[in-house]
């Protein structure tokens, strides 16, 4: 009884304030025995039974409905060229990598065929939204697409947009030009002038997306 | 991309308990927000929307499961500061349960506790309030603070295994 008293002491004092608090210390805290952790949760749960109530009302399903299509349909922002030929990467080679080992390097082409080819592209992109912690991108039709072992035409219809998540393990930085730069102010530069894109995920992961016109073989011309 | 009218359709007959939930778990309107719109995107992206039948399940593991990766993300420092739920979306998997649950610990609550005790309890969990601060509020020494809450939960535990 003394000893749930004294645990129960320690967690609403390290509630309290945190922050003086390490995590391994709050870890052990809130993991002392099985009575502190049915407390912790039966805090948990009061704020979020308080909470269930205060907002157990009718809402205005409408008006949210006006705010997302003004959002989503009205208002989607263009990023500049480089962020969309980045985003389709970062895309592909994450939903790609995710079955490789982690710690693994790779290293990325981008070759566009020509003028033409680009205008093509740019007519069949897809606005791309993007916040603090996730860029929503949109599949090129008819990428030419390098790695280490494989070449291939990626030709994912445009709708079939994958949502990248940069978040949690696979929370990334990324170098334009060897320069850090940040996805909530993202810089605005021709497509010209990138030389080579650098994500370093947080696990260890190191993208290099370098673009460099080349030529397409013609038997890879199919659908163009 | 997704048609449109049936988008609709889906937001608004599921809006309202999308949000809630999510309000439940976040505790911030603005968050809670996100999360719903976050899903309807990404919805309005694909080619494929639930069926009727399987919409409300598919809606609210979704929210669910958007929300405990949000508290993920949060260290645990900041995660213990704002009470956040430290399950797991296992913990979570029977969503209606679990809601009545967590209703019924804050009506045992209101009606069991007496007086300081439940002025206590609400002002830590349903006003945010750090105990200092109830403490200064409520002009009562810190220690004293601490023993009522403690009571007040040592009551409650009895009757919810959560």
């Amino acid at each position: 009884m003394e000893k749930t008293n004294e645990n129960m002491n320690r967690l609403l004092e390290m509630l309290d304030n945190p922050s003086a608090y390490s995590e391994q210390e709050i870890h052990d805290i809130i993991d002392s025995d099985d009575e502190t952790r049915q407390m912790y949760r039966l805090m948990a749960a009061a704020k979020q039974g308080y909470h269930s109530r205060q907002s157990n009302q009718p809402e205005d399903a409408e008006a949210a409905w006006q705010r997302f299509e003004q959002k989503n349909y009205k208002q989607r922002r263009i990023l500049p060229r480089w962020m969309r030929i980045a985003a389709v990467f970062i895309a592909g080679v994450f939903l790609g990598g995710l079955s490789f080992a982690a710690y693994h390097s790779y290293s990325l082409k981008l070759h566009k065929q020509n003028s033409e080819y680009q205008e093509f592209a740019d007519e069949r992109m897809l606005e791309l939204t993007e916040d603090g912690e996730r860029i929503i991108v949109t599949w090129l039709r008819h990428t030419w697409v390098e790695t280490d072992n494989i070449s291939f035409i990626e030709e994912n219809p445009i709708v079939h947009s994958p949502a990248l998540q940069i978040y949690g393990d696979y929370k990334a930085n990324i170098r334009l030009n060897g320069k850090e730069i940040n996805l909530n102010r993202l810089p605005s530069i021709p497509a010209s002038e990138v030389k080579k894109i650098e994500i370093h995920f947080s696990k260890g992961r190191l993208i290099n997306i370098i673009t460099t016109p080349v030529e397409i073989p013609e038997s890879m011309y199919y659908g163009l | 991309m997704t048609d449109k009218t049936i988008l609709r359709g889906l937001f608004c007959r599921h809006y309202s308990e999308m949000i809630h939930l999510a309000r439940t778990l976040l505790y911030d309107k603005a968050e809670a927000e996100d999360v719903v719109q976050d899903i309807f995107v990404r919805l309005m992206e694909s080619n494929i929307l639930p069926t009727d039948e399987k919409a409300r399940a598919y809606l609210m593991t979704a929210v669910r499961n958007s929300c405990i990766n949000r508290i993920k993300q949060k260290t645990l420092g900041e995660r213990v500061r704002e009470l956040y739920s430290l399950d797991t979306a296992s913990d979570w998997q029977q969503v209606e349960q679990r809601m009545a649950t967590i209703e019924a610990v804050c009506d045992y609550a209101e009606n069991h506790l007496e007086e300081p005790h439940l002025t206590i309890f609400r002002l830590r969990f349903q006003e945010d309030m750090m105990l200092k601060d109830i403490a200064s509020r409520l002009d009562m020494n810190l220690k004293t603070v601490f023993k009522y809450l403690s009571q007040s939960i040592k009551i409650i535990q009895k009757q919810f295994r959560l």
